[in-house]
């Protein structure tokens, strides 16, 4: 984590609208991100989800520990509808990129896209724990896909951030629990 | 585990007999993988807002997959533990699921 932290961009405000306040490149830049990942996706659920690149295939996890075919079952079970699911939050983002507000749903697609993202960027890239407590070495080929990433990050926590402080309250569990 | 026949004794009612089956069913289990990707805080939220658990044993159960290398996060019959993985996956969280 960086020591002076740069201010934040989406907040909760009082009335419970996430306000976004990117600037007009960074929409640029989310919206184009969203609409590559849109369209490989889409690819990928046609060809066979699970199949393509390792950045691709972490979308759509062995949901069985240890048994390729009733992983492979599973799939083809859920597949389709992961696949819907997705895009149905790409498309939100894309409707309302330009927005200066969001509800929670609309925020809660953001959040699953800005996800997905960097779990398929992250992925490509082979980041481990260590690549966001460490600077970027600039002499890295990957310097700007990783600061990229590391972008997408800082856009992620804010939206956790905002979302999170809208869940309910629920109390704790007894210590069986 | 093996599998235990359920036999229903005559004179028992159809519920006794759903009952006795429902708890001979092999339990299953959800777990959750640690990966370098998914953010603490990101984890800590689905897992409120996807079981409805309090901050704390959400967080709980974050640190545990962080340190641990995985967590059970929830269990029961196995459609709902296959419901529970899809969720998971829908948001991106390397989940599976085990008889337990």
């Amino acid at each position: 984590m960086s020591e002076a932290e740069p201010e934040a961009r989406i907040v909760r405000t009082a009335d419970g609208r996430i306000v976004v306040r990117l600037v007009p490149r960074e929409r640029k830049i989310l919206a184009a991100l969203v609409a590559e990942l849109a369209e490989e996706t889409r690819a990928e659920a046609e060809d066979g989800a699970g199949l393509g690149d390792e950045g691709l295939a972490r979308l759509w996890p062995d949901a069985v520990e240890g048994d390729i075919v009733a992983s492979a079952a599973f799939r083809s079970l859920t597949a389709a509808d992961l696949t819907e699911v997705r895009a149905a939050r790409f498309a939100i983002l894309a409707e309302t990129i330009t927005s200066v507000a969001l509800d929670e749903a609309q925020a809660a697609a953001w959040l699953g896209a800005v996800n997905d993202l960097r779990l398929v960027r992250g992925t490509r890239l082979g980041v481990t724990e260590e690549t966001e407590a460490r600077p970027v070495d600039e002499a890295d080929p990957d310097a700007g896909q990783k600061i990229l990433f590391l972008w997408l990050g800082w856009i992620e926590e804010q939206l956790v951030e905002a979302l999170a402080a809208g869940l309910p309250d629920v109390p704790e569990p007894d210590a069986a629990a | 585990m093996a599998d235990q026949p359920a036999t229903a004794t005559p004179g028992t009612t159809l519920e006794e007999v759903l009952r006795e089956r429902a708890a001979f069913a092999p339990r299953w289990i959800v777990v959750v993988w640690n990966d370098p990707i998914n953010l603490m805080s990101y984890v800590t939220y689905v897992f409120q807002k996807l079981f409805g658990y309090s901050r704390p044993h959400a967080q709980r159960l974050m640190l545990q997959v962080h340190h641990e290398g995985r967590a059970v996060v929830s269990g029961g019959t196995k459609e709902r533990c296959e419901h529970d993985v899809s969720r998971l996956h829908a948001h991106g969280l390397w989940a599976t699921m085990e008889p337990e």
